[in-house]
């Protein structure tokens, strides 16, 4: 596609690679979030951006901030993202940067670039060999919750009692039994979840434990009550996946959802490189 | 492994979009966005791409009234108010016994 030469243009930064993969696997070729432009390899020493040109007019602060109202744009725009770093995740270690990182010139790239160095290689090296992989649990709380009134000896022989009680009294207790049981059902869920961590914590370098979505997010029926990323070492995926197939089996109260390999987007922070 | 999906075939659009949204490094560039809360716009996109027409004949705009995701919405609230406590001196001057003036009201 031909571009007027004299349009303005700024950089659209993916993330960082090793300059050695680079040297080694050869560059790929995928378009760039601007269609007009395709992807580029800007190699600064031992570290090489995968970034794209991008028009001025289209991408400078204003018009971009206007941009991202447009729920259509936003979406069309945010998978061209993930799915370029996936093309890149499938051949090269990366360091995924967030999406919408701009800089007016190759200087002011360079410059940024250079600041973040030393963070920068420490993180190739933290990746280096491992894959990020995300894990849900979902159950659905209210089945839950009856389940627990049926099977929990304790709450049984107490329901008993309060039969047994002046109706006047019985509401109250009724309540507090109520109450008993929903704190029973969270902690037994709490306590499920957290023991499949611990297990899957066995094998992964890292882990972040994510906010749960809501069901007018999740769309599903049922409750998430885990979320959480892991950055496994390649030996060890085929073992966490076997645990979660293992864990399915037979369960009835608890649904598992695990994908990836993903770009490494929670573990290649480079606040937490510096410590 | 028939249990585990690659992150570029079946996620779904609310994992993507959730962690390309929200995540990844951030380092200064030249240009900032200013994005919206990530779990909101996750969900406006997907009524986006189930058509949003349709989202809203089922009913389904809470975020264009809801104050704390809409400044549309604060604003209405605001006038909303304003407006009730004008009706309530109307009504409190129409149930007085003494007639108001309109000098009186000019005072």
């Amino acid at each position: 596609m031909t571009t007027d030469v004299n349009t303005q243009k700024l950089i659209y930064l993916y993330g960082f690679i090793p300059a050695e993969e680079i040297k080694e696997k050869g560059e790929i070729s995928i378009p760039g979030i601007d269609s007009d432009y395709s992807v580029e390899f800007y190699t600064y020493g031992d570290i090489t951006v995968a970034a794209c040109l991008v028009k001025e007019e289209e991408f400078n602060e204003q018009e971009l901030n206007k941009k991202v109202e447009d729920m259509k744009w936003l979406q069309e725009k945010a998978f061209h993202h993930h799915d370029n770093m996936n093309k890149l995740h499938e051949k090269y270690t990366i360091i995924p940067l967030k999406f919408g990182t701009i800089y007016q010139n190759k200087e002011s790239m360079e410059s940024t670039i250079g600041s973040y160095r030393e963070n920068i290689q420490h993180i190739f090296q933290e990746l280096e060999g491992k894959e990020e992989w995300n894990i849900k649990i979902y159950t659905d709380v209210k089945k839950f919750k009856e389940s627990v009134a049926v099977t929990s000896p304790a709450i049984e022989e107490e329901q008993k009692k309060i039969e047994e009680l002046p109706r006047g009294k019985q509401f109250f207790a009724k309540k507090k039994i109520e109450k008993r049981i929903e704190e029973q059902a969270d902690n037994d869920i709490i306590d499920y979840c957290e023991n499949f961590h611990e297990e899957v914590k066995k094998y992964s370098e890292a882990e972040e434990v994510k906010k749960n979505w809501e069901k007018k997010l999740t769309g599903r029926e049922d409750d998430m009550c885990w979320n959480a990323a892991y950055l496994i070492p390649e030996e060890h995926v085929e073992k966490v996946a076997k645990l979660v197939k293992d864990k399915r089996t037979g369960e009835e109260n608890f649904t598992f959802e695990i994908t990836g390999p993903w770009p490494a987007y929670h573990f290649s922070d480079f606040s937490k490189g510096k410590k | 492994m028939e249990d585990m999906q690659p992150a570029n075939l079946s996620n779904g659009l609310v994992e993507i979009l959730e962690t390309v949204l929200d995540k990844g490094v951030v380092i200064a560039g030249d240009i900032s966005i200013n994005l919206q809360d990530v779990e909101l716009l996750t969900i406006k996109i997907r009524l986006v791409v189930a058509s949003v027409d349709k989202a809203k004949e089922v009913g389904i705009d809470w975020w264009e009234s809801d104050p704390l995701y809409s400044t549309r919405a604060v604003e209405a609230e605001k006038e909303n108010e304003l407006l009730k406590e004008k009706i309530h001196q109307l009504e409190a001057r129409i149930g007085s016994d003494t007639p108001t003036t309109k000098e009186e009201n000019d005072e």
